[in-house]
């Protein structure tokens, strides 16, 4: 239902237009004019166009898991370059253990296809537990996905995250590590 | 000034271009954990080394007897080297000491003294009589593995060996004393 209702006569105004006065002759000046057309146009595509961008969401966090440290230090490994990876690599070179964790993973919705996304990760991270040393993880951005070009509208797609943790030979003692890496989603519009 | 229809096509592939590249920047936020656990190591000796029963021999040649675990076995006392008239009565063997940890790992194995029970020197097995008894040679790591491979939740066995050497004119009576070994990662 919708009811069309007529305006009071007593507020009909007359329309008016606002004007804008130049200077002088500045728009006599043809860099001044042709600045002023090419910010219009811009003004034009940025507000015409439908804004795109892209929905991130946190899904998982990273987990090295549960780790029985070695004590001559350890490297521990998520390789989430090509997909998500739960068995996690003890590189040397110690002979430390490691049960569950997995890579993290941010998924980013698409809002039309040829988006191109790009992540930018930190070059490194320390976890932190009260007491004890920091422990570091690098070499983020060589083991995680970085980058992607929709292909769908609406399309989903998922950036696994991995790294590598260094465990020092120092690490005595029990604790849970934690900590947030932050990255920035990049999503450039076809 | 009028634009050239050049100009307005520069103007608008610049328009196009800025609107098409346009860049959204998102910051996330991944929590990311591990867990660690230090290594632990679990001793215990349930066995004593255990030279046996030895009866003095009366000749000039000393003896040597020998619990031999150098290879990580259960060994009996033996008669070895300079072999004099001792004699064994076959009891004894090699003590135990049982290794656990958490971890895989390569301990190294080390002795680090032996003391008679009534600490009258170094190296020594003593009596409360005041004898003493050397373990001869390197003493106990002649004996024993240096080295040792344990798994995980597994536990193992170090088996201990020794040297002593019985002269004619050792005195009788039980001899007793403490070995302290090192296991370190």
């Amino acid at each position: 239902m919708c009811a069309l209702i007529l305006p009071n006569p007593e507020d009909v105004t007359q329309p008016f237009f606002r004007s804008i006065k130049v200077p002088g002759n500045c728009m006599e000046n043809s860099f001044v004019k042709i600045i002023f057309i090419y910010l219009q146009l811009c003004a034009m595509f940025f507000y015409a166009w439908p804004v795109l961008a892209a929905d991130v969401h946190v899904i998982r966090a990273m987990s090295f898991g549960d780790i029985v440290a070695s004590p001559t230090g350890d490297v521990i490994a998520i390789d989430a370059r090509f997909g998500p990876d739960e068995d996690l690599a003890v590189l040397t070179p110690g002979p430390a253990i490691v049960s569950g964790g997995g890579s993290g993973l941010v998924r980013v919705v698409s809002d039309t296809a040829g988006q191109t996304i790009n992540i930018t990760y930190p070059e490194s991270v320390s976890l932190k537990a009260v007491g004890y040393p920091d422990m570091v993880i690098d070499h983020i951005s060589s083991r995680s996905k970085s980058f992607a070009v929709s292909i769908t509208d609406g399309e989903t797609i998922d950036f696994n995250i991995g790294g590598l943790l260094h465990i020092s030979g120092v690490q005595a003692g029990t604790a849970l590590y934690v900590e947030t890496i932050t990255i920035e989603v990049d999503v450039i519009n076809p | 000034m009028k634009l050239t229809n050049k100009q307005m096509i520069t103007l608008a592939a610049i328009a196009t271009v800025f609107a098409a590249g346009i860049v959204y920047a998102v910051p996330a936020n991944i929590p990311a954990s591990a867990s660690v656990t230090a290594p632990t190591l679990t001793l215990s000796a349930p066995t004593p080394l255990d030279f046996g029963g030895i009866i003095r021999g009366n000749g000039a040649t000393a003896s040597t007897i020998r619990v031999n675990s150098l290879t990580n076995v259960a060994a009996v006392p033996v008669l070895a080297g300079g072999v004099g008239d001792a004699a064994l009565d076959g009891a004894g063997g090699s003590g135990t000491l049982t290794v656990a940890s958490n971890i895989d790992a390569t301990l190294t194995i080390s002795c680090t003294s032996v003391t008679g029970a009534n600490a009258l020197g170094a190296n020594t097995l003593d009596t409360f009589g005041g004898d003493t008894l050397a373990l001869t040679g390197p003493t106990v790591m002649a004996n024993t593995p240096g080295t040792l491979a344990i798994v995980a939740g597994t536990p193992s066995t170090l088996y201990i060996g020794g040297a002593l050497t019985i002269a004619n004119t050792t005195e009788a009576g039980d001899y007793e004393g403490t070995i302290v070994i090192d296991v370190a990662y």
